[in-house]
C-alpha cells in the first residue's frame, strides 16, 4: 500500500472517531446538599464537572476557564435518575410476530426526536433502559439511552459502552400474542418455558456448529460450508456466553421461579426481572441466584397475574438482599421515578438512601453500568440532578439535569414548546386522553388484537 | 408479449371511458409522426443551468439531438416547430417514481400460519424481483410524470421491505428500443415493515436486512467454493440472498427510500455497517444532514412531496396569552415549512449535489412546489440543476442525457414561459425524439372572466369500481375561488358532500366521505377537466383506485 | 391506671386481628381521639386537642373536650387528624381485574344510557377497597364511562357491606361532552372526518337534551293534570327529569380548550347547573371557566401534557392555575386500584402552584360542597360524618402514615391484602431450604 493512501485511511478513520464521540460540557454545581449515593451526604459541597465527567466533590471548588456556574445552595443534588424499565425514545417497541425474535435490536429504532425525552430529563432521569416490548418470550436486544434531548442523529442518544441487554417476557403477554393470537406455542406458562429451553438450545448447537467451522474452514481439504447465518440465533449464542444481560419481564413467583431454574440448566447467570410483581414470593431464590429486580413502586390489578400484588414488594426483595430498582415502563411516570422511589419510606420503612439507590445506583448495576453512573463521585459522567427539596419529598421540584456536563433541562430556562421537528400540517390539536393504564409493553401489537 | 397487454390496456381504457372523455392532454398519441426529425426554431435554449441562448434553433434526429446553434440549415425531413417565444430545457430527470406501475390495493390482512416466517411474497422481501417485468408502459402513471416535464425516472417496484430491483426509464418515446434505459439499475429498499408479519417494524427490517446481507456474504463466498472445487457439499439456492450478489460486488447501489431524518440515519447506519453503495430516494427531512450527505458523497434526491404550505393569514382576533401561544405556534410552524421548503436552497448553497423524486407526489403540487423553493431561496439555476443535470451525473447518465447538446438524447421541456415562473405552461415535451404536444392553457382574457375550463356546473358521473358501474351526478360551485359540491348517485337516490376541494390548471381534486351500509369509506379523487367533460380517478384506502368520467349537463 | 387499661384494651384488639386468612372487622362506638393535631380544613387547626366520635358523627372537637366514660380512647399524640380524602372521580368498586373485561363494570352498552347506575355495580368486598382506604382515601365519586350519556356516578365511602351502606349521598348523570380534537395519535381520521363526527355528537348531545326537557314538561303537565296520568315508559328521559329541571347538577366530562369552551356556551345557553370534569386544559381556559362559575374536578395531576408542545408540568400545574383564577377546584385520580395516590395528586398540585392549603381543600372540603355533602363531609366539624384519617404527619408526603382510618364512625382495621403479603413474606418461612 503506498504511504498517501494509507495516510488518507488513517485520517478518514480519525475523523470518523472525531464525529462519533459524544458533546460533553464543563459545569460546576455550588454549594449544594449533595446526595453521593454511594458515600453519604455532604452538605455544602460544589460538584465540578470537565469534560463531561465528573472531575472533583469538595468544597470551595475553583472553577476552570469557561465552565458554567449554577448556584445549588439550598438544594438538593444528587446523580442522574435511571429508569431501568422504559420505551421512551424509540419508534418501535415490539417486534411481536414471533416468539422469539432476539436478532432485533430497539437501538435500531432510536428516536431523538421523541419530546418525551425531555420531560423525563424534566424529571431528574439522565438514562433510560429503551427496552423491547413484552409481546415475546425472547424479545429484542434493548439500547441504554442517554437523555441528550436536541440531536436529530438516532445514534447520539446510545449510551456508548453500555453492555448489551435483551428483553424476555413470562406469563399472560406472550402466551396472549402467540398462543391467542397466533395459535402457536406459547399458550401457556409451560410453553414459555419450552420455547426457552428450545431457544437456547438451538443457540448451543449453533455455536458449535460455527466453532467446528472456523476451527476447520482453513484445514486443506475440509468440505464443510458454513452453516447458515442466523442472526437470532447469533445473538442467543451471545446470551450463553454470558455477553448480554436478561432483563425479564414477569409477574408470578412460579413463572420467575422458572427462568431461573433455565438460566441454572444453561449456565446463563445474567439475569434482571423486570416488573417482578411477585418477586417478593421468591426474594429468598432471587437473592440466592444472584437476580436483580426492577419493580412498580404500586402497580396492580390491572391484569390478573398482579391480582396478587403488593406495594411493599421492593422493601422486602431489598431486605432480602435482592439489587432491587424502581422503573417506570411509562413515558408519565419516567417523570417522577423520585417519588415513585419515596413510596417505599411507606410501604416498608425504606430508609432515605435505600430509597435513593432504587433509582440510582441500583438500576445502574441492572443495566452494568454502575461504574460509570448511579452515584456522584470523581471520575463518573457528569449525569447531574438539582432538586428545590430533598427529592424524596412531595413538594421536591427538578430545577437542573445535566447529561455529561451539558445542561439538558433548566427550570429556569424552560420553552413551552419543545419539539424538535413539529409537524407542520398537524392542524386539529391533539389531545390525548388520559388512558387508564397505557400498557406501552404491548405497543406494536395491536394488529394482532383487531378484528 | 407485450401486444397483448398493450391491447388490453386499451381496451380498459375504452371500457371506462377514459380516453373518450379525452383525460390526455397529449394530442394525436395514437397516430404514427409523419416524420421522426424535428427542428425547434428561434427558442431560447437552456443548454445547461446558467447557459441560456436566445433565438437559437435544436435539431432532432434518431432520437437524438443533433445540432443546437442559430440559424441551423432545415433539413427536408425536418417537422417545424415554432420556437418564438419558447424556451428549451433538457428533459426531467426523477430520482424515484413508481412509473409505469399499478399501485397495488391493500388487501385483507393475509392469513399466515406462522407471522414469524412467512412467504417471501408477504414479508415483502422479493428483492428478485425485476421492475421490468412488471413495467406497463402505458400505464397513465408514465404520462402524468411526462407532462410534468420528466423524460426520465428511476422507477421501482411497489413493496415493503425489499420490493425488487428498480430501473431507469424514459417516460415515453418511439417505442423502438422500449423505455428501459439501464436495467437493474438499484436493489430498491424501505424500512416498511409487512402487515402482521415478520418484519412488521423498523427494528424487524433492520435487522432482516444485516441478516440477509451477512447471509449473502457467506453464500457468494461458499458459492465460489463450490465452484471451483470438489467434493464440497452443494450451497443452498436462495434467489432473496442472491439478489444481494451484485451490491456486494459492488455494481448496482442500495436506492434507500428514507424520508425522516431519522430514516436518512438508519440507511446511513445499515450502509456504514455493511459497506453497500447508496442512493437516497425521496428524502424529505435532510436539512440537519447536509454535511454527512456531501462528505458521504452518496447521491441524494430529495422528495417533491412537501408538506401543505397554505397562505394562511394569522389569526388577529386573540388577545393575551391565548394569542401568545398562537403566535409560536403559527411562527413554529412555518419555520418547520421553510426547512423543507429551504431545503434546496440549502443544499445548493452547501454544494450538496441532489436531484428530486417525485414518488408521492401530486401532479397539481409539482410546480406550486417549485415555485416555494424558489420563494425560500433556490434559484432558478439551481432548480433547473436539480431537474437535469444533477440526477443525470448522480445517476451516471450524463453521456446521454441532462443537457441540451448534441449527441445527446433528444429529451427536452419546451415551455412558453421560463418554467420557474408563475405563469409557465408546458408545450412539448420531447422524450428520445418523439414529440408530445400539450394544449395551449386558456387564459383568463382581459375582461376577467373566468377560463373556459372551470368545473363549475353540473356533471354526469360513471364511476366504475369493478362490477358494477356507479352512476349519478356531481355539481360544483364557485365562490371567491372557494369550491364546494355534491355527489348524487342515482343508486339509493343518496348524495355526498365533496370537501377539500381544490381546482388548479384544470385538475381537480376533492375527498368525499360515502356512506355505504353503514360503513364510512374516505375517498379522495382527482379529475382532469375540459371544457365539457372531465376524467380522473377516485381511490380510497380500502378499494384502491377506480377510474371516474362525466360530462357536462349543460343548463 | 386508666390508661394501663387502655392499653389493655389495646393490645387484644390487636391480638384477635391479625389471624391470617381472616379479615378484621371495622369497630364502631365511641372513640375519643386525645392530643391531636386536628386540622379541620374549614375552621383552622386545633393543637392538642380532642375529638369525639359518636354515633357516626363528630360529636365535639376542642382542646377542653371531656373525654366521655364509654369512649375507647386513642392517644394521638404527635399525630394529626384529617377529615377522610375524597376522590372526585374513579372507578373503585366498579373494576378488579383491569384487563378482564367481567370485571369490568363501568361501561354498559349505549350512547344514551343516563338511566344506568354505577352504584349498582359497585362490589363492597373489592379486594381494592381495603388496599385503598387504608389510606386515608376514604370516600369516591365512581364514574361510568362509553358513550354521550353513560350513566349515573354515585358519590361513595369505601366502607359497608351493601351499595346502600357505602352510599354518600350524591348522584349525577355524566355528560361526556363530544371531543372535537384529535384522541392520540392513533387517531387516524383526517380533519374533516374529525369535525363532521364531532358535529354530529354535538347535535345528538342536545337533542337528547331537549328530548329530556320535554319530557319533563309533559312530566309535569301531566302531573299538574292530576289524574294518575304519566308520561310512556322512558328510562333514559325519566333518569334525566332532575338534571333537566335543575334539581341536581350535571357532571360534563370535558377536556380540551375548544370543547370547554363550548361546553360552557351549552350550559349557560341551557341554564345547566353542570360540574365539569376532566378539564385538563382547563388552564388554557381559566378565565372563562372562573368567571362562568362552573366547578370543576380535575386529574389526574400525575398526568402527560394533552399537547406534544405543552410545557412538561401544564399537567401538574393545571389545577393551580384554575384555583388562582377563582374557580372552585377539586380533584380526582381516574384511577381505581391506586386511588390511594390521591394525597400524591394533590401534593404535586401544591408543588405546583397551587400551595398546600388549597390543594388539601382540593381533596376534602371542595369536593364535598361541590357534591353538595358538605354538611357531612370534607371537614372536622361537629354534627358532620366521622370520616376521618390519623397520620404522623402531612399526608402528601410519603414518609407519613396513616394510622388509623374512620369511615362514618366506624374504626377501619388498617389492613389490606398487601399488608398481610407484606406480613407473611417479609421474612418468608421456609426460606430457600425446606
Amino acid at each position: 500500500m503506498n504511504m498517501k493512501l494509507l495516510l488518507t485511511l488513517l485520517f478518514a478513520s480519525l475523523t470518523l472517531v472525531v464525529a462519533k464521540a459524544q458533546e460533553t460540557g464543563d459545569i460546576i454545581i455550588r454549594n449544594g446538599t449533595v446526595l453521593t449515593i454511594t458515600n453519604g451526604t455532604l452538605e455544602n459541597t460544589d460538584v465540578l464537572i470537565r469534560d463531561g465527567k465528573i472531575s472533583k466533590i469538595g468544597t470551595d471548588l475553583k472553577a476552570p476557564n469557561g465552565a458554567k456556574e449554577y448556584d445549588a445552595t439550598g438544594k438538593f443534588v444528587m446523580p442522574g435518575i435511571i429508569d431501568a424499565h422504559s420505551h421512551i425514545g424509540i419508534d418501535a417497541v415490539n417486534e411481536a410476530t414471533s416468539p422469539v425474535t432476539a436478532e432485533v435490536f430497539t437501538g435500531d429504532a432510536l428516536d431523538p426526536l421523541d419530546v418525551s425525552i425531555y420531560r423525563a430529563l424534566a424529571g431528574g432521569v439522565t438514562i433510560s433502559h429503551a427496552l423491547h416490548g413484552s409481546a415475546n418470550a425472547i424479545g429484542g436486544e434493548s439500547e441504554t439511552i442517554k437523555h441528550r434531548y436536541g440531536t436529530v442523529n438516532p445514534s447520539d442518544l446510545a449510551m456508548e459502552g453500555a453492555p448489551r441487554t435483551i428483553k424476555f417476557a413470562l406469563g399472560e403477554n406472550p402466551t396472549r400474542v402467540h398462543g391467542g393470537g397466533s395459535n402457536i406455542v406459547p399458550r401457556t406458562r409451560m410453553g414459555v418455558e419450552a420455547v426457552f429451553r428450545n431457544a437456547f438450545s438451538e443457540g448451543r448447537e449453533y455455536m458449535e456448529a460455527w466453532d467446528e467451522y472456523n476451527a476447520n474452514k482453513d484445514k486443506k481439504g475440509y468440505t464443510g460450508i458454513a452453516p447458515e447465518y442466523n442472526r437470532r440465533l447469533e445473538t442467543i449464542a451471545d446470551i450463553l456466553r454470558g455477553d448480554i444481560i436478561i432483563h425479564c419481564h414477569s409477574y408470578r413467583a412460579d413463572e420467575i421461579y422458572m427462568l431461573m431454574q433455565v438460566c441454572k440448566d444453561f449456565g446463563v447467570k445474567k439475569l434482571v426481572f423486570q416488573h417482578v410483581n411477585e418477586g417478593f414470593k421468591v426474594a429468598p431464590e432471587l437473592a440466592e441466584f444472584g437476580a436483580m429486580a426492577s419493580v412498580f413502586s404500586d402497580w396492580w390489578a390491572y391484569k390478573f397475574e398482579v391480582y396478587y400484588s403488593t406495594a411493599y414488594n421492593a422493601a422486602i426483595l431489598t431486605r432480602n438482599g435482592v439489587v432491587t430498582s424502581i422503573n417506570s415502563d411509562s413515558g408519565e411516570l419516567i417523570r417522577h421515578l423520585y417519588h415513585e422511589a419515596a413510596k417505599t419510606l411507606k410501604y416498608g420503612d425504606l430508609s432515605e438512601e435505600e430509597a435513593l439507590k432504587l433509582i440510582t445506583i441500583n438500576p445502574a448495576k441492572q443495566l452494568g453500568i454502575d461504574d460509570r453512573v448511579g452515584s456522584l463521585e470523581e471520575g463518573k459522567d457528569g449525569d447531574v440532578a438539582v432538586f428545590s427539596a430533598h427529592p424524596l419529598s412531595i413538594y421536591a421540584i427538578p430545577e437542573l439535569t445535566v447529561v455529561d456536563g451539558i445542561v439538558r433541562f433548566d427550570r429556569e430556562n424552560d420553552p413551552a414548546d419543545m419539539r424538535i421537528y413539529p409537524d407542520p400540517e398537524e392542524d386539529i390539536e391533539v389531545i390525548l386522553s388520559h388512558e387508564h393504564r397505557s400498557d406501552r409493553c404491548m405497543q406494536d401489537t395491536e394488529f394482532l388484537f383487531q378484528q | 408479449m407485450m401486444h397483448t397487454s398493450l391491447r388490453q390496456c386499451l381496451s380498459m381504457l375504452l371500457l371506462t371511458g377514459i380516453l373518450m372523455a379525452g383525460g390526455f392532454r397529449a394530442l394525436a398519441q395514437d397516430l404514427r409522426p409523419v416524420s421522426k426529425s424535428y427542428i425547434i426554431q428561434n427558442a431560447t435554449v437552456f443548454q445547461a443551468p446558467g447557459r441560456s441562448y436566445q433565438g437559437y434553433d435544436v435539431l432532432i434526429k434518431d432520437g437524438l439531438i443533433s445540432a443546437v446553434g442559430q440559424d441551423l440549415a432545415v433539413p427536408a425531413d425536418a417537422q417545424m416547430v415554432e420556437g418564438d417565444s419558447l424556451i428549451v430545457y433538457a428533459g426531467f430527470i426523477d430520482g424515484l417514481s413508481h412509473a409505469g406501475l399499478e399501485e397495488p390495493k391493500r388487501g385483507e390482512r393475509p392469513n399466515v400460519k406462522d407471522p414469524g416466517n412467512p412467504p417471501d411474497e408477504i414479508a415483502g422481501i422479493t428483492p428478485y424481483r425485476d421492475v421490468r417485468e412488471l413495467l406497463k408502459e402505458n400505464d397513465k402513471s408514465v404520462s402524468d410524470l411526462r407532462a410534468l416535464g420528466f423524460t426520465v425516472t428511476h422507477t421501482v417496484p411497489y413493496g415493503n421491505m425489499l420490493p425488487g430491483k428498480g430501473a431507469i426509464i424514459l417516460t415515453g418515446g418511439n417505442g423502438d428500443n422500449g423505455l428501459i434505459l439501464r436495467e437493474n439499475a438499484s436493489l430498491y429498499s424501505q424500512f416498511e415493515g409487512a402487515r402482521g408479519v415478520y418484519p412488521n417494524t423498523v427494528i424487524g427490517v433492520m435487522a432482516k436486512y444485516r441478516e440477509l446481507y451477512k447471509q449473502a456474504e457467506l453464500s457468494k463466498n461458499d458459492a465460489s467454493r463450490y465452484n471451483s472445487s470438489q467434493g464440497l457439499k452443494r450451497p443452498m439456492e436462495n434467489r432473496v440472498v442472491e439478489a444481494f450478489y451484485p451490491v456486494i460486488e459492488n455494481t448496482m447501489p442500495v436506492a434507500f427510500h428514507a424520508e425522516g431524518v431519522k430514516d436518512v440515519y438508519r440507511a446511513y447506519h445499515l450502509q456504514e455497517d455493511l459497506g453497500f453503495r447508496m442512493i437516497l430516494v425521496g428524502v424529505k427531512q435532510g436539512w440537519d444532514m447536509a454535511d454527512k450527505i456531501k462528505s458521504s458523497g452518496t447521491p441524494v434526491f430529495l422528495s417533491l412531496d412537501m408538506p401543505e404550505w397554505k397562505d394562511e393569514a394569522r389569526d388577529s382576533t386573540l388577545t393575551g396569552s391565548k394569542a401568545k401561544e398562537y403566535n409560536q405556534l403559527f411562527d413554529r410552524k412555518e419555520e418547520m415549512l421553510k426547512k423543507y421548503y429551504g431545503q434546496p436552497a440549502l443544499f445548493s448553497q452547501q454544494a450538496v449535489p441532489y436531484g428530486f423524486s417525485t414518488a408521492g407526489l401530486k401532479s397539481s403540487d409539482f410546480r406550486k412546489n417549485l415555485l416555494k423553493m424558489k420563494e425560500q431561496g433556490a434559484t432558478d439555476d439551481q432548480l433547473l440543476a436539480a431537474l437535469t443535470t444533477s440526477p443525470a451525473s448522480l445517476l451516471g447518465l450524463s453521456r446521454w442525457t441532462g443537457t441540451v447538446e448534441p449527441g445527446k438524447m433528444a429529451n427536452l421541456v419546451v415551455t412558453d414561459n421560463n418554467f420557474f415562473d408563475e405563469e409557465s405552461t408546458i408545450r412539448y415535451v420531447f422524450v428520445e425524439g418523439k414529440k408530445y404536444d400539450f394544449e395551449e392553457k386558456k387564459k383568463k382574457d382581459k375582461n376577467g372572466e373566468k377560463s373556459e375550463i372551470t368545473p363549475e356546473g353540473k356533471w354526469t358521473f360513471t364511476a366504475d369500481p369493478g362490477g358494477a358501474p356507479a352512476t349519478g351526478t356531481i355539481e360544483i360551485k364557485e365562490n371567491n375561488g372557494e369550491y364546494s359540491g355534491t355527489m348524487n348517485y342515482d343508486q339509493g337516490g343518496t348524495s355526498f358532500e365533496l370537501s377539500d376541494i381544490s381546482f388548479s390548471g384544470t385538475t381537480l381534486e376533492f375527498s368525499v366521505l360515502i356512506i355505504d351500509g353503514g360503513q364510512e369509506l374516505p375517498f379522495t379523487g382527482t379529475l382532469e377537466f375540459t371544457a365539457d367533460s372531465y376524467s380522473g380517478t377516485v381511490s380510497s384506502p380500502s378499494t384502491g383506485g377506480f377510474p371516474i368520467s362525466g360530462e357536462r349537463i349543460p343548463n | 391506671m386508666r390508661k394501663i387499661v387502655y392499653l389493655l384494651v389495646f393490645v387484644l384488639l390487636n391480638l384477635v386481628q391479625p389471624v391470617f386468612g381472616q379479615n378484621a372487622k371495622a369497630d364502631y362506638g365511641v372513640f375519643a381521639l386525645t392530643n391531636a393535631e386536628i386540622v379541620t380544613v374549614t375552621n383552622g387547626t386545633v393543637q392538642n386537642g380532642t375529638l369525639i366520635i359518636r354515633d357516626g358523627m363528630i360529636e365535639s372537637i376542642g382542646t377542653s373536650v371531656e373525654i366521655p366514660s364509654d369512649a375507647k380512647v386513642i392517644d394521638c399524640s404527635g399525630l394529626q387528624i384529617y377529615p377522610g380524602m375524597i376522590d372526585a372521580g374513579s372507578r373503585i368498586g366498579l373494576i378488579e381485574v383491569g384487563s378482564d373485561a367481567r370485571t369490568r363494570d363501568y361501561n354498559e352498552i349505549g350512547d344514551v344510557i343516563p338511566q344506568m347506575k354505577t352504584l349498582t355495580a359497585v362490589n363492597p368486598n373489592s379486594a381494592l377497597i381495603p388496599v385503598n382506604r387504608v389510606s386515608g382515601v376514604t370516600t369516591s365519586l365512581i364514574m361510568p364511562s362509553g358513550g354521550i350519556f353513560p350513566g349515573t356516578a354515585s358519590l361513595i365511602n369505601l366502607h359497608g357491606y351493601t351499595p346502600d351502606q357505602m352510599y354518600a349521598d350524591f348522584e349525577s348523570i355524566l355528560i361526556n361532552f363530544p371531543v372535537t380534537g384529535r384522541r392520540g395519535r392513533w387517531d387516524r381520521r383526517s380533519d374533516d372526518e374529525i369535525k363532521k363526527q364531532a358535529e354530529k355528537n354535538i347535535s345528538e348531545m342536545k337533542e337528547v337534551w331537549n328530548s329530556a326537557k320535554a319530557y319533563a314538561r309533559i312530566d309535569s303537565a301531566l302531573k299538574a293534570e292530576g289524574n294518575g296520568e304519566r308520561p310512556d315508559y322512558y328510562p333514559e328521559m325519566e333518569a334525566m327529569m332532575p338534571y333537566v329541571r335543575g334539581e341536581k347538577p350535571v357532571l360534563v366530562e370535558v377536556n380540551a380548550a375548544k370543547d370547554i369552551k363550548a361546553a360552557i356556551a351549552w350550559v349557560e345557553e341551557n341554564d345547566i347547573d353542570a360540574i365539569f370534569i376532566g378539564v385538563s386544559e382547563g388552564w388554557r381556559m381559566a378565565d372563562e371557566l372562573a368567571k362562568a362559575g362552573i366547578p370543576v374536578i380535575t386529574g389526574p395531576v400525575l398526568s402527560t401534557p394533552t399537547r406534544s408542545y405543552d410545557n412538561y408540568d401544564q399537567a401538574y400545574a393545571n389545577a393551580g392555575m384554575m384555583q388562582k383564577a377563582g374557580v372552585q377546584v377539586a380533584l380526582r385520580t381516574g384511577d381505581a386500584e391506586n386511588i390511594r395516590n390521591l394525597p400524591y395528586n394533590a401534593g404535586f398540585a401544591a408543588a405546583y402552584g397551587m400551595g398546600r392549603e388549597e390543594a388539601l381543600k382540593a381533596i376534602t372540603i371542595v369536593p364535598a360542597r361541590i357534591f353538595g355533602v358538605d354538611d357531612q363531609l370534607g371537614s372536622l366539624e361537629e354534627g358532620k360524618k366521622a370520616t376521618l384519617f390519623i397520620t404522623t404527619g402531612d399526608p402528601f408526603e410519603t414518609s407519613t402514615d396513616v394510622r388509623h382510618v374512620f369511615i362514618d364512625g366506624w374504626n377501619i382495621p388498617l389492613e389490606s391484602r398487601q399488608t398481610k403479603l407484606y406480613d407473611e413474606f417479609l421474612e418468608r418461612s421456609p426460606g430457600v431450604e425446606k
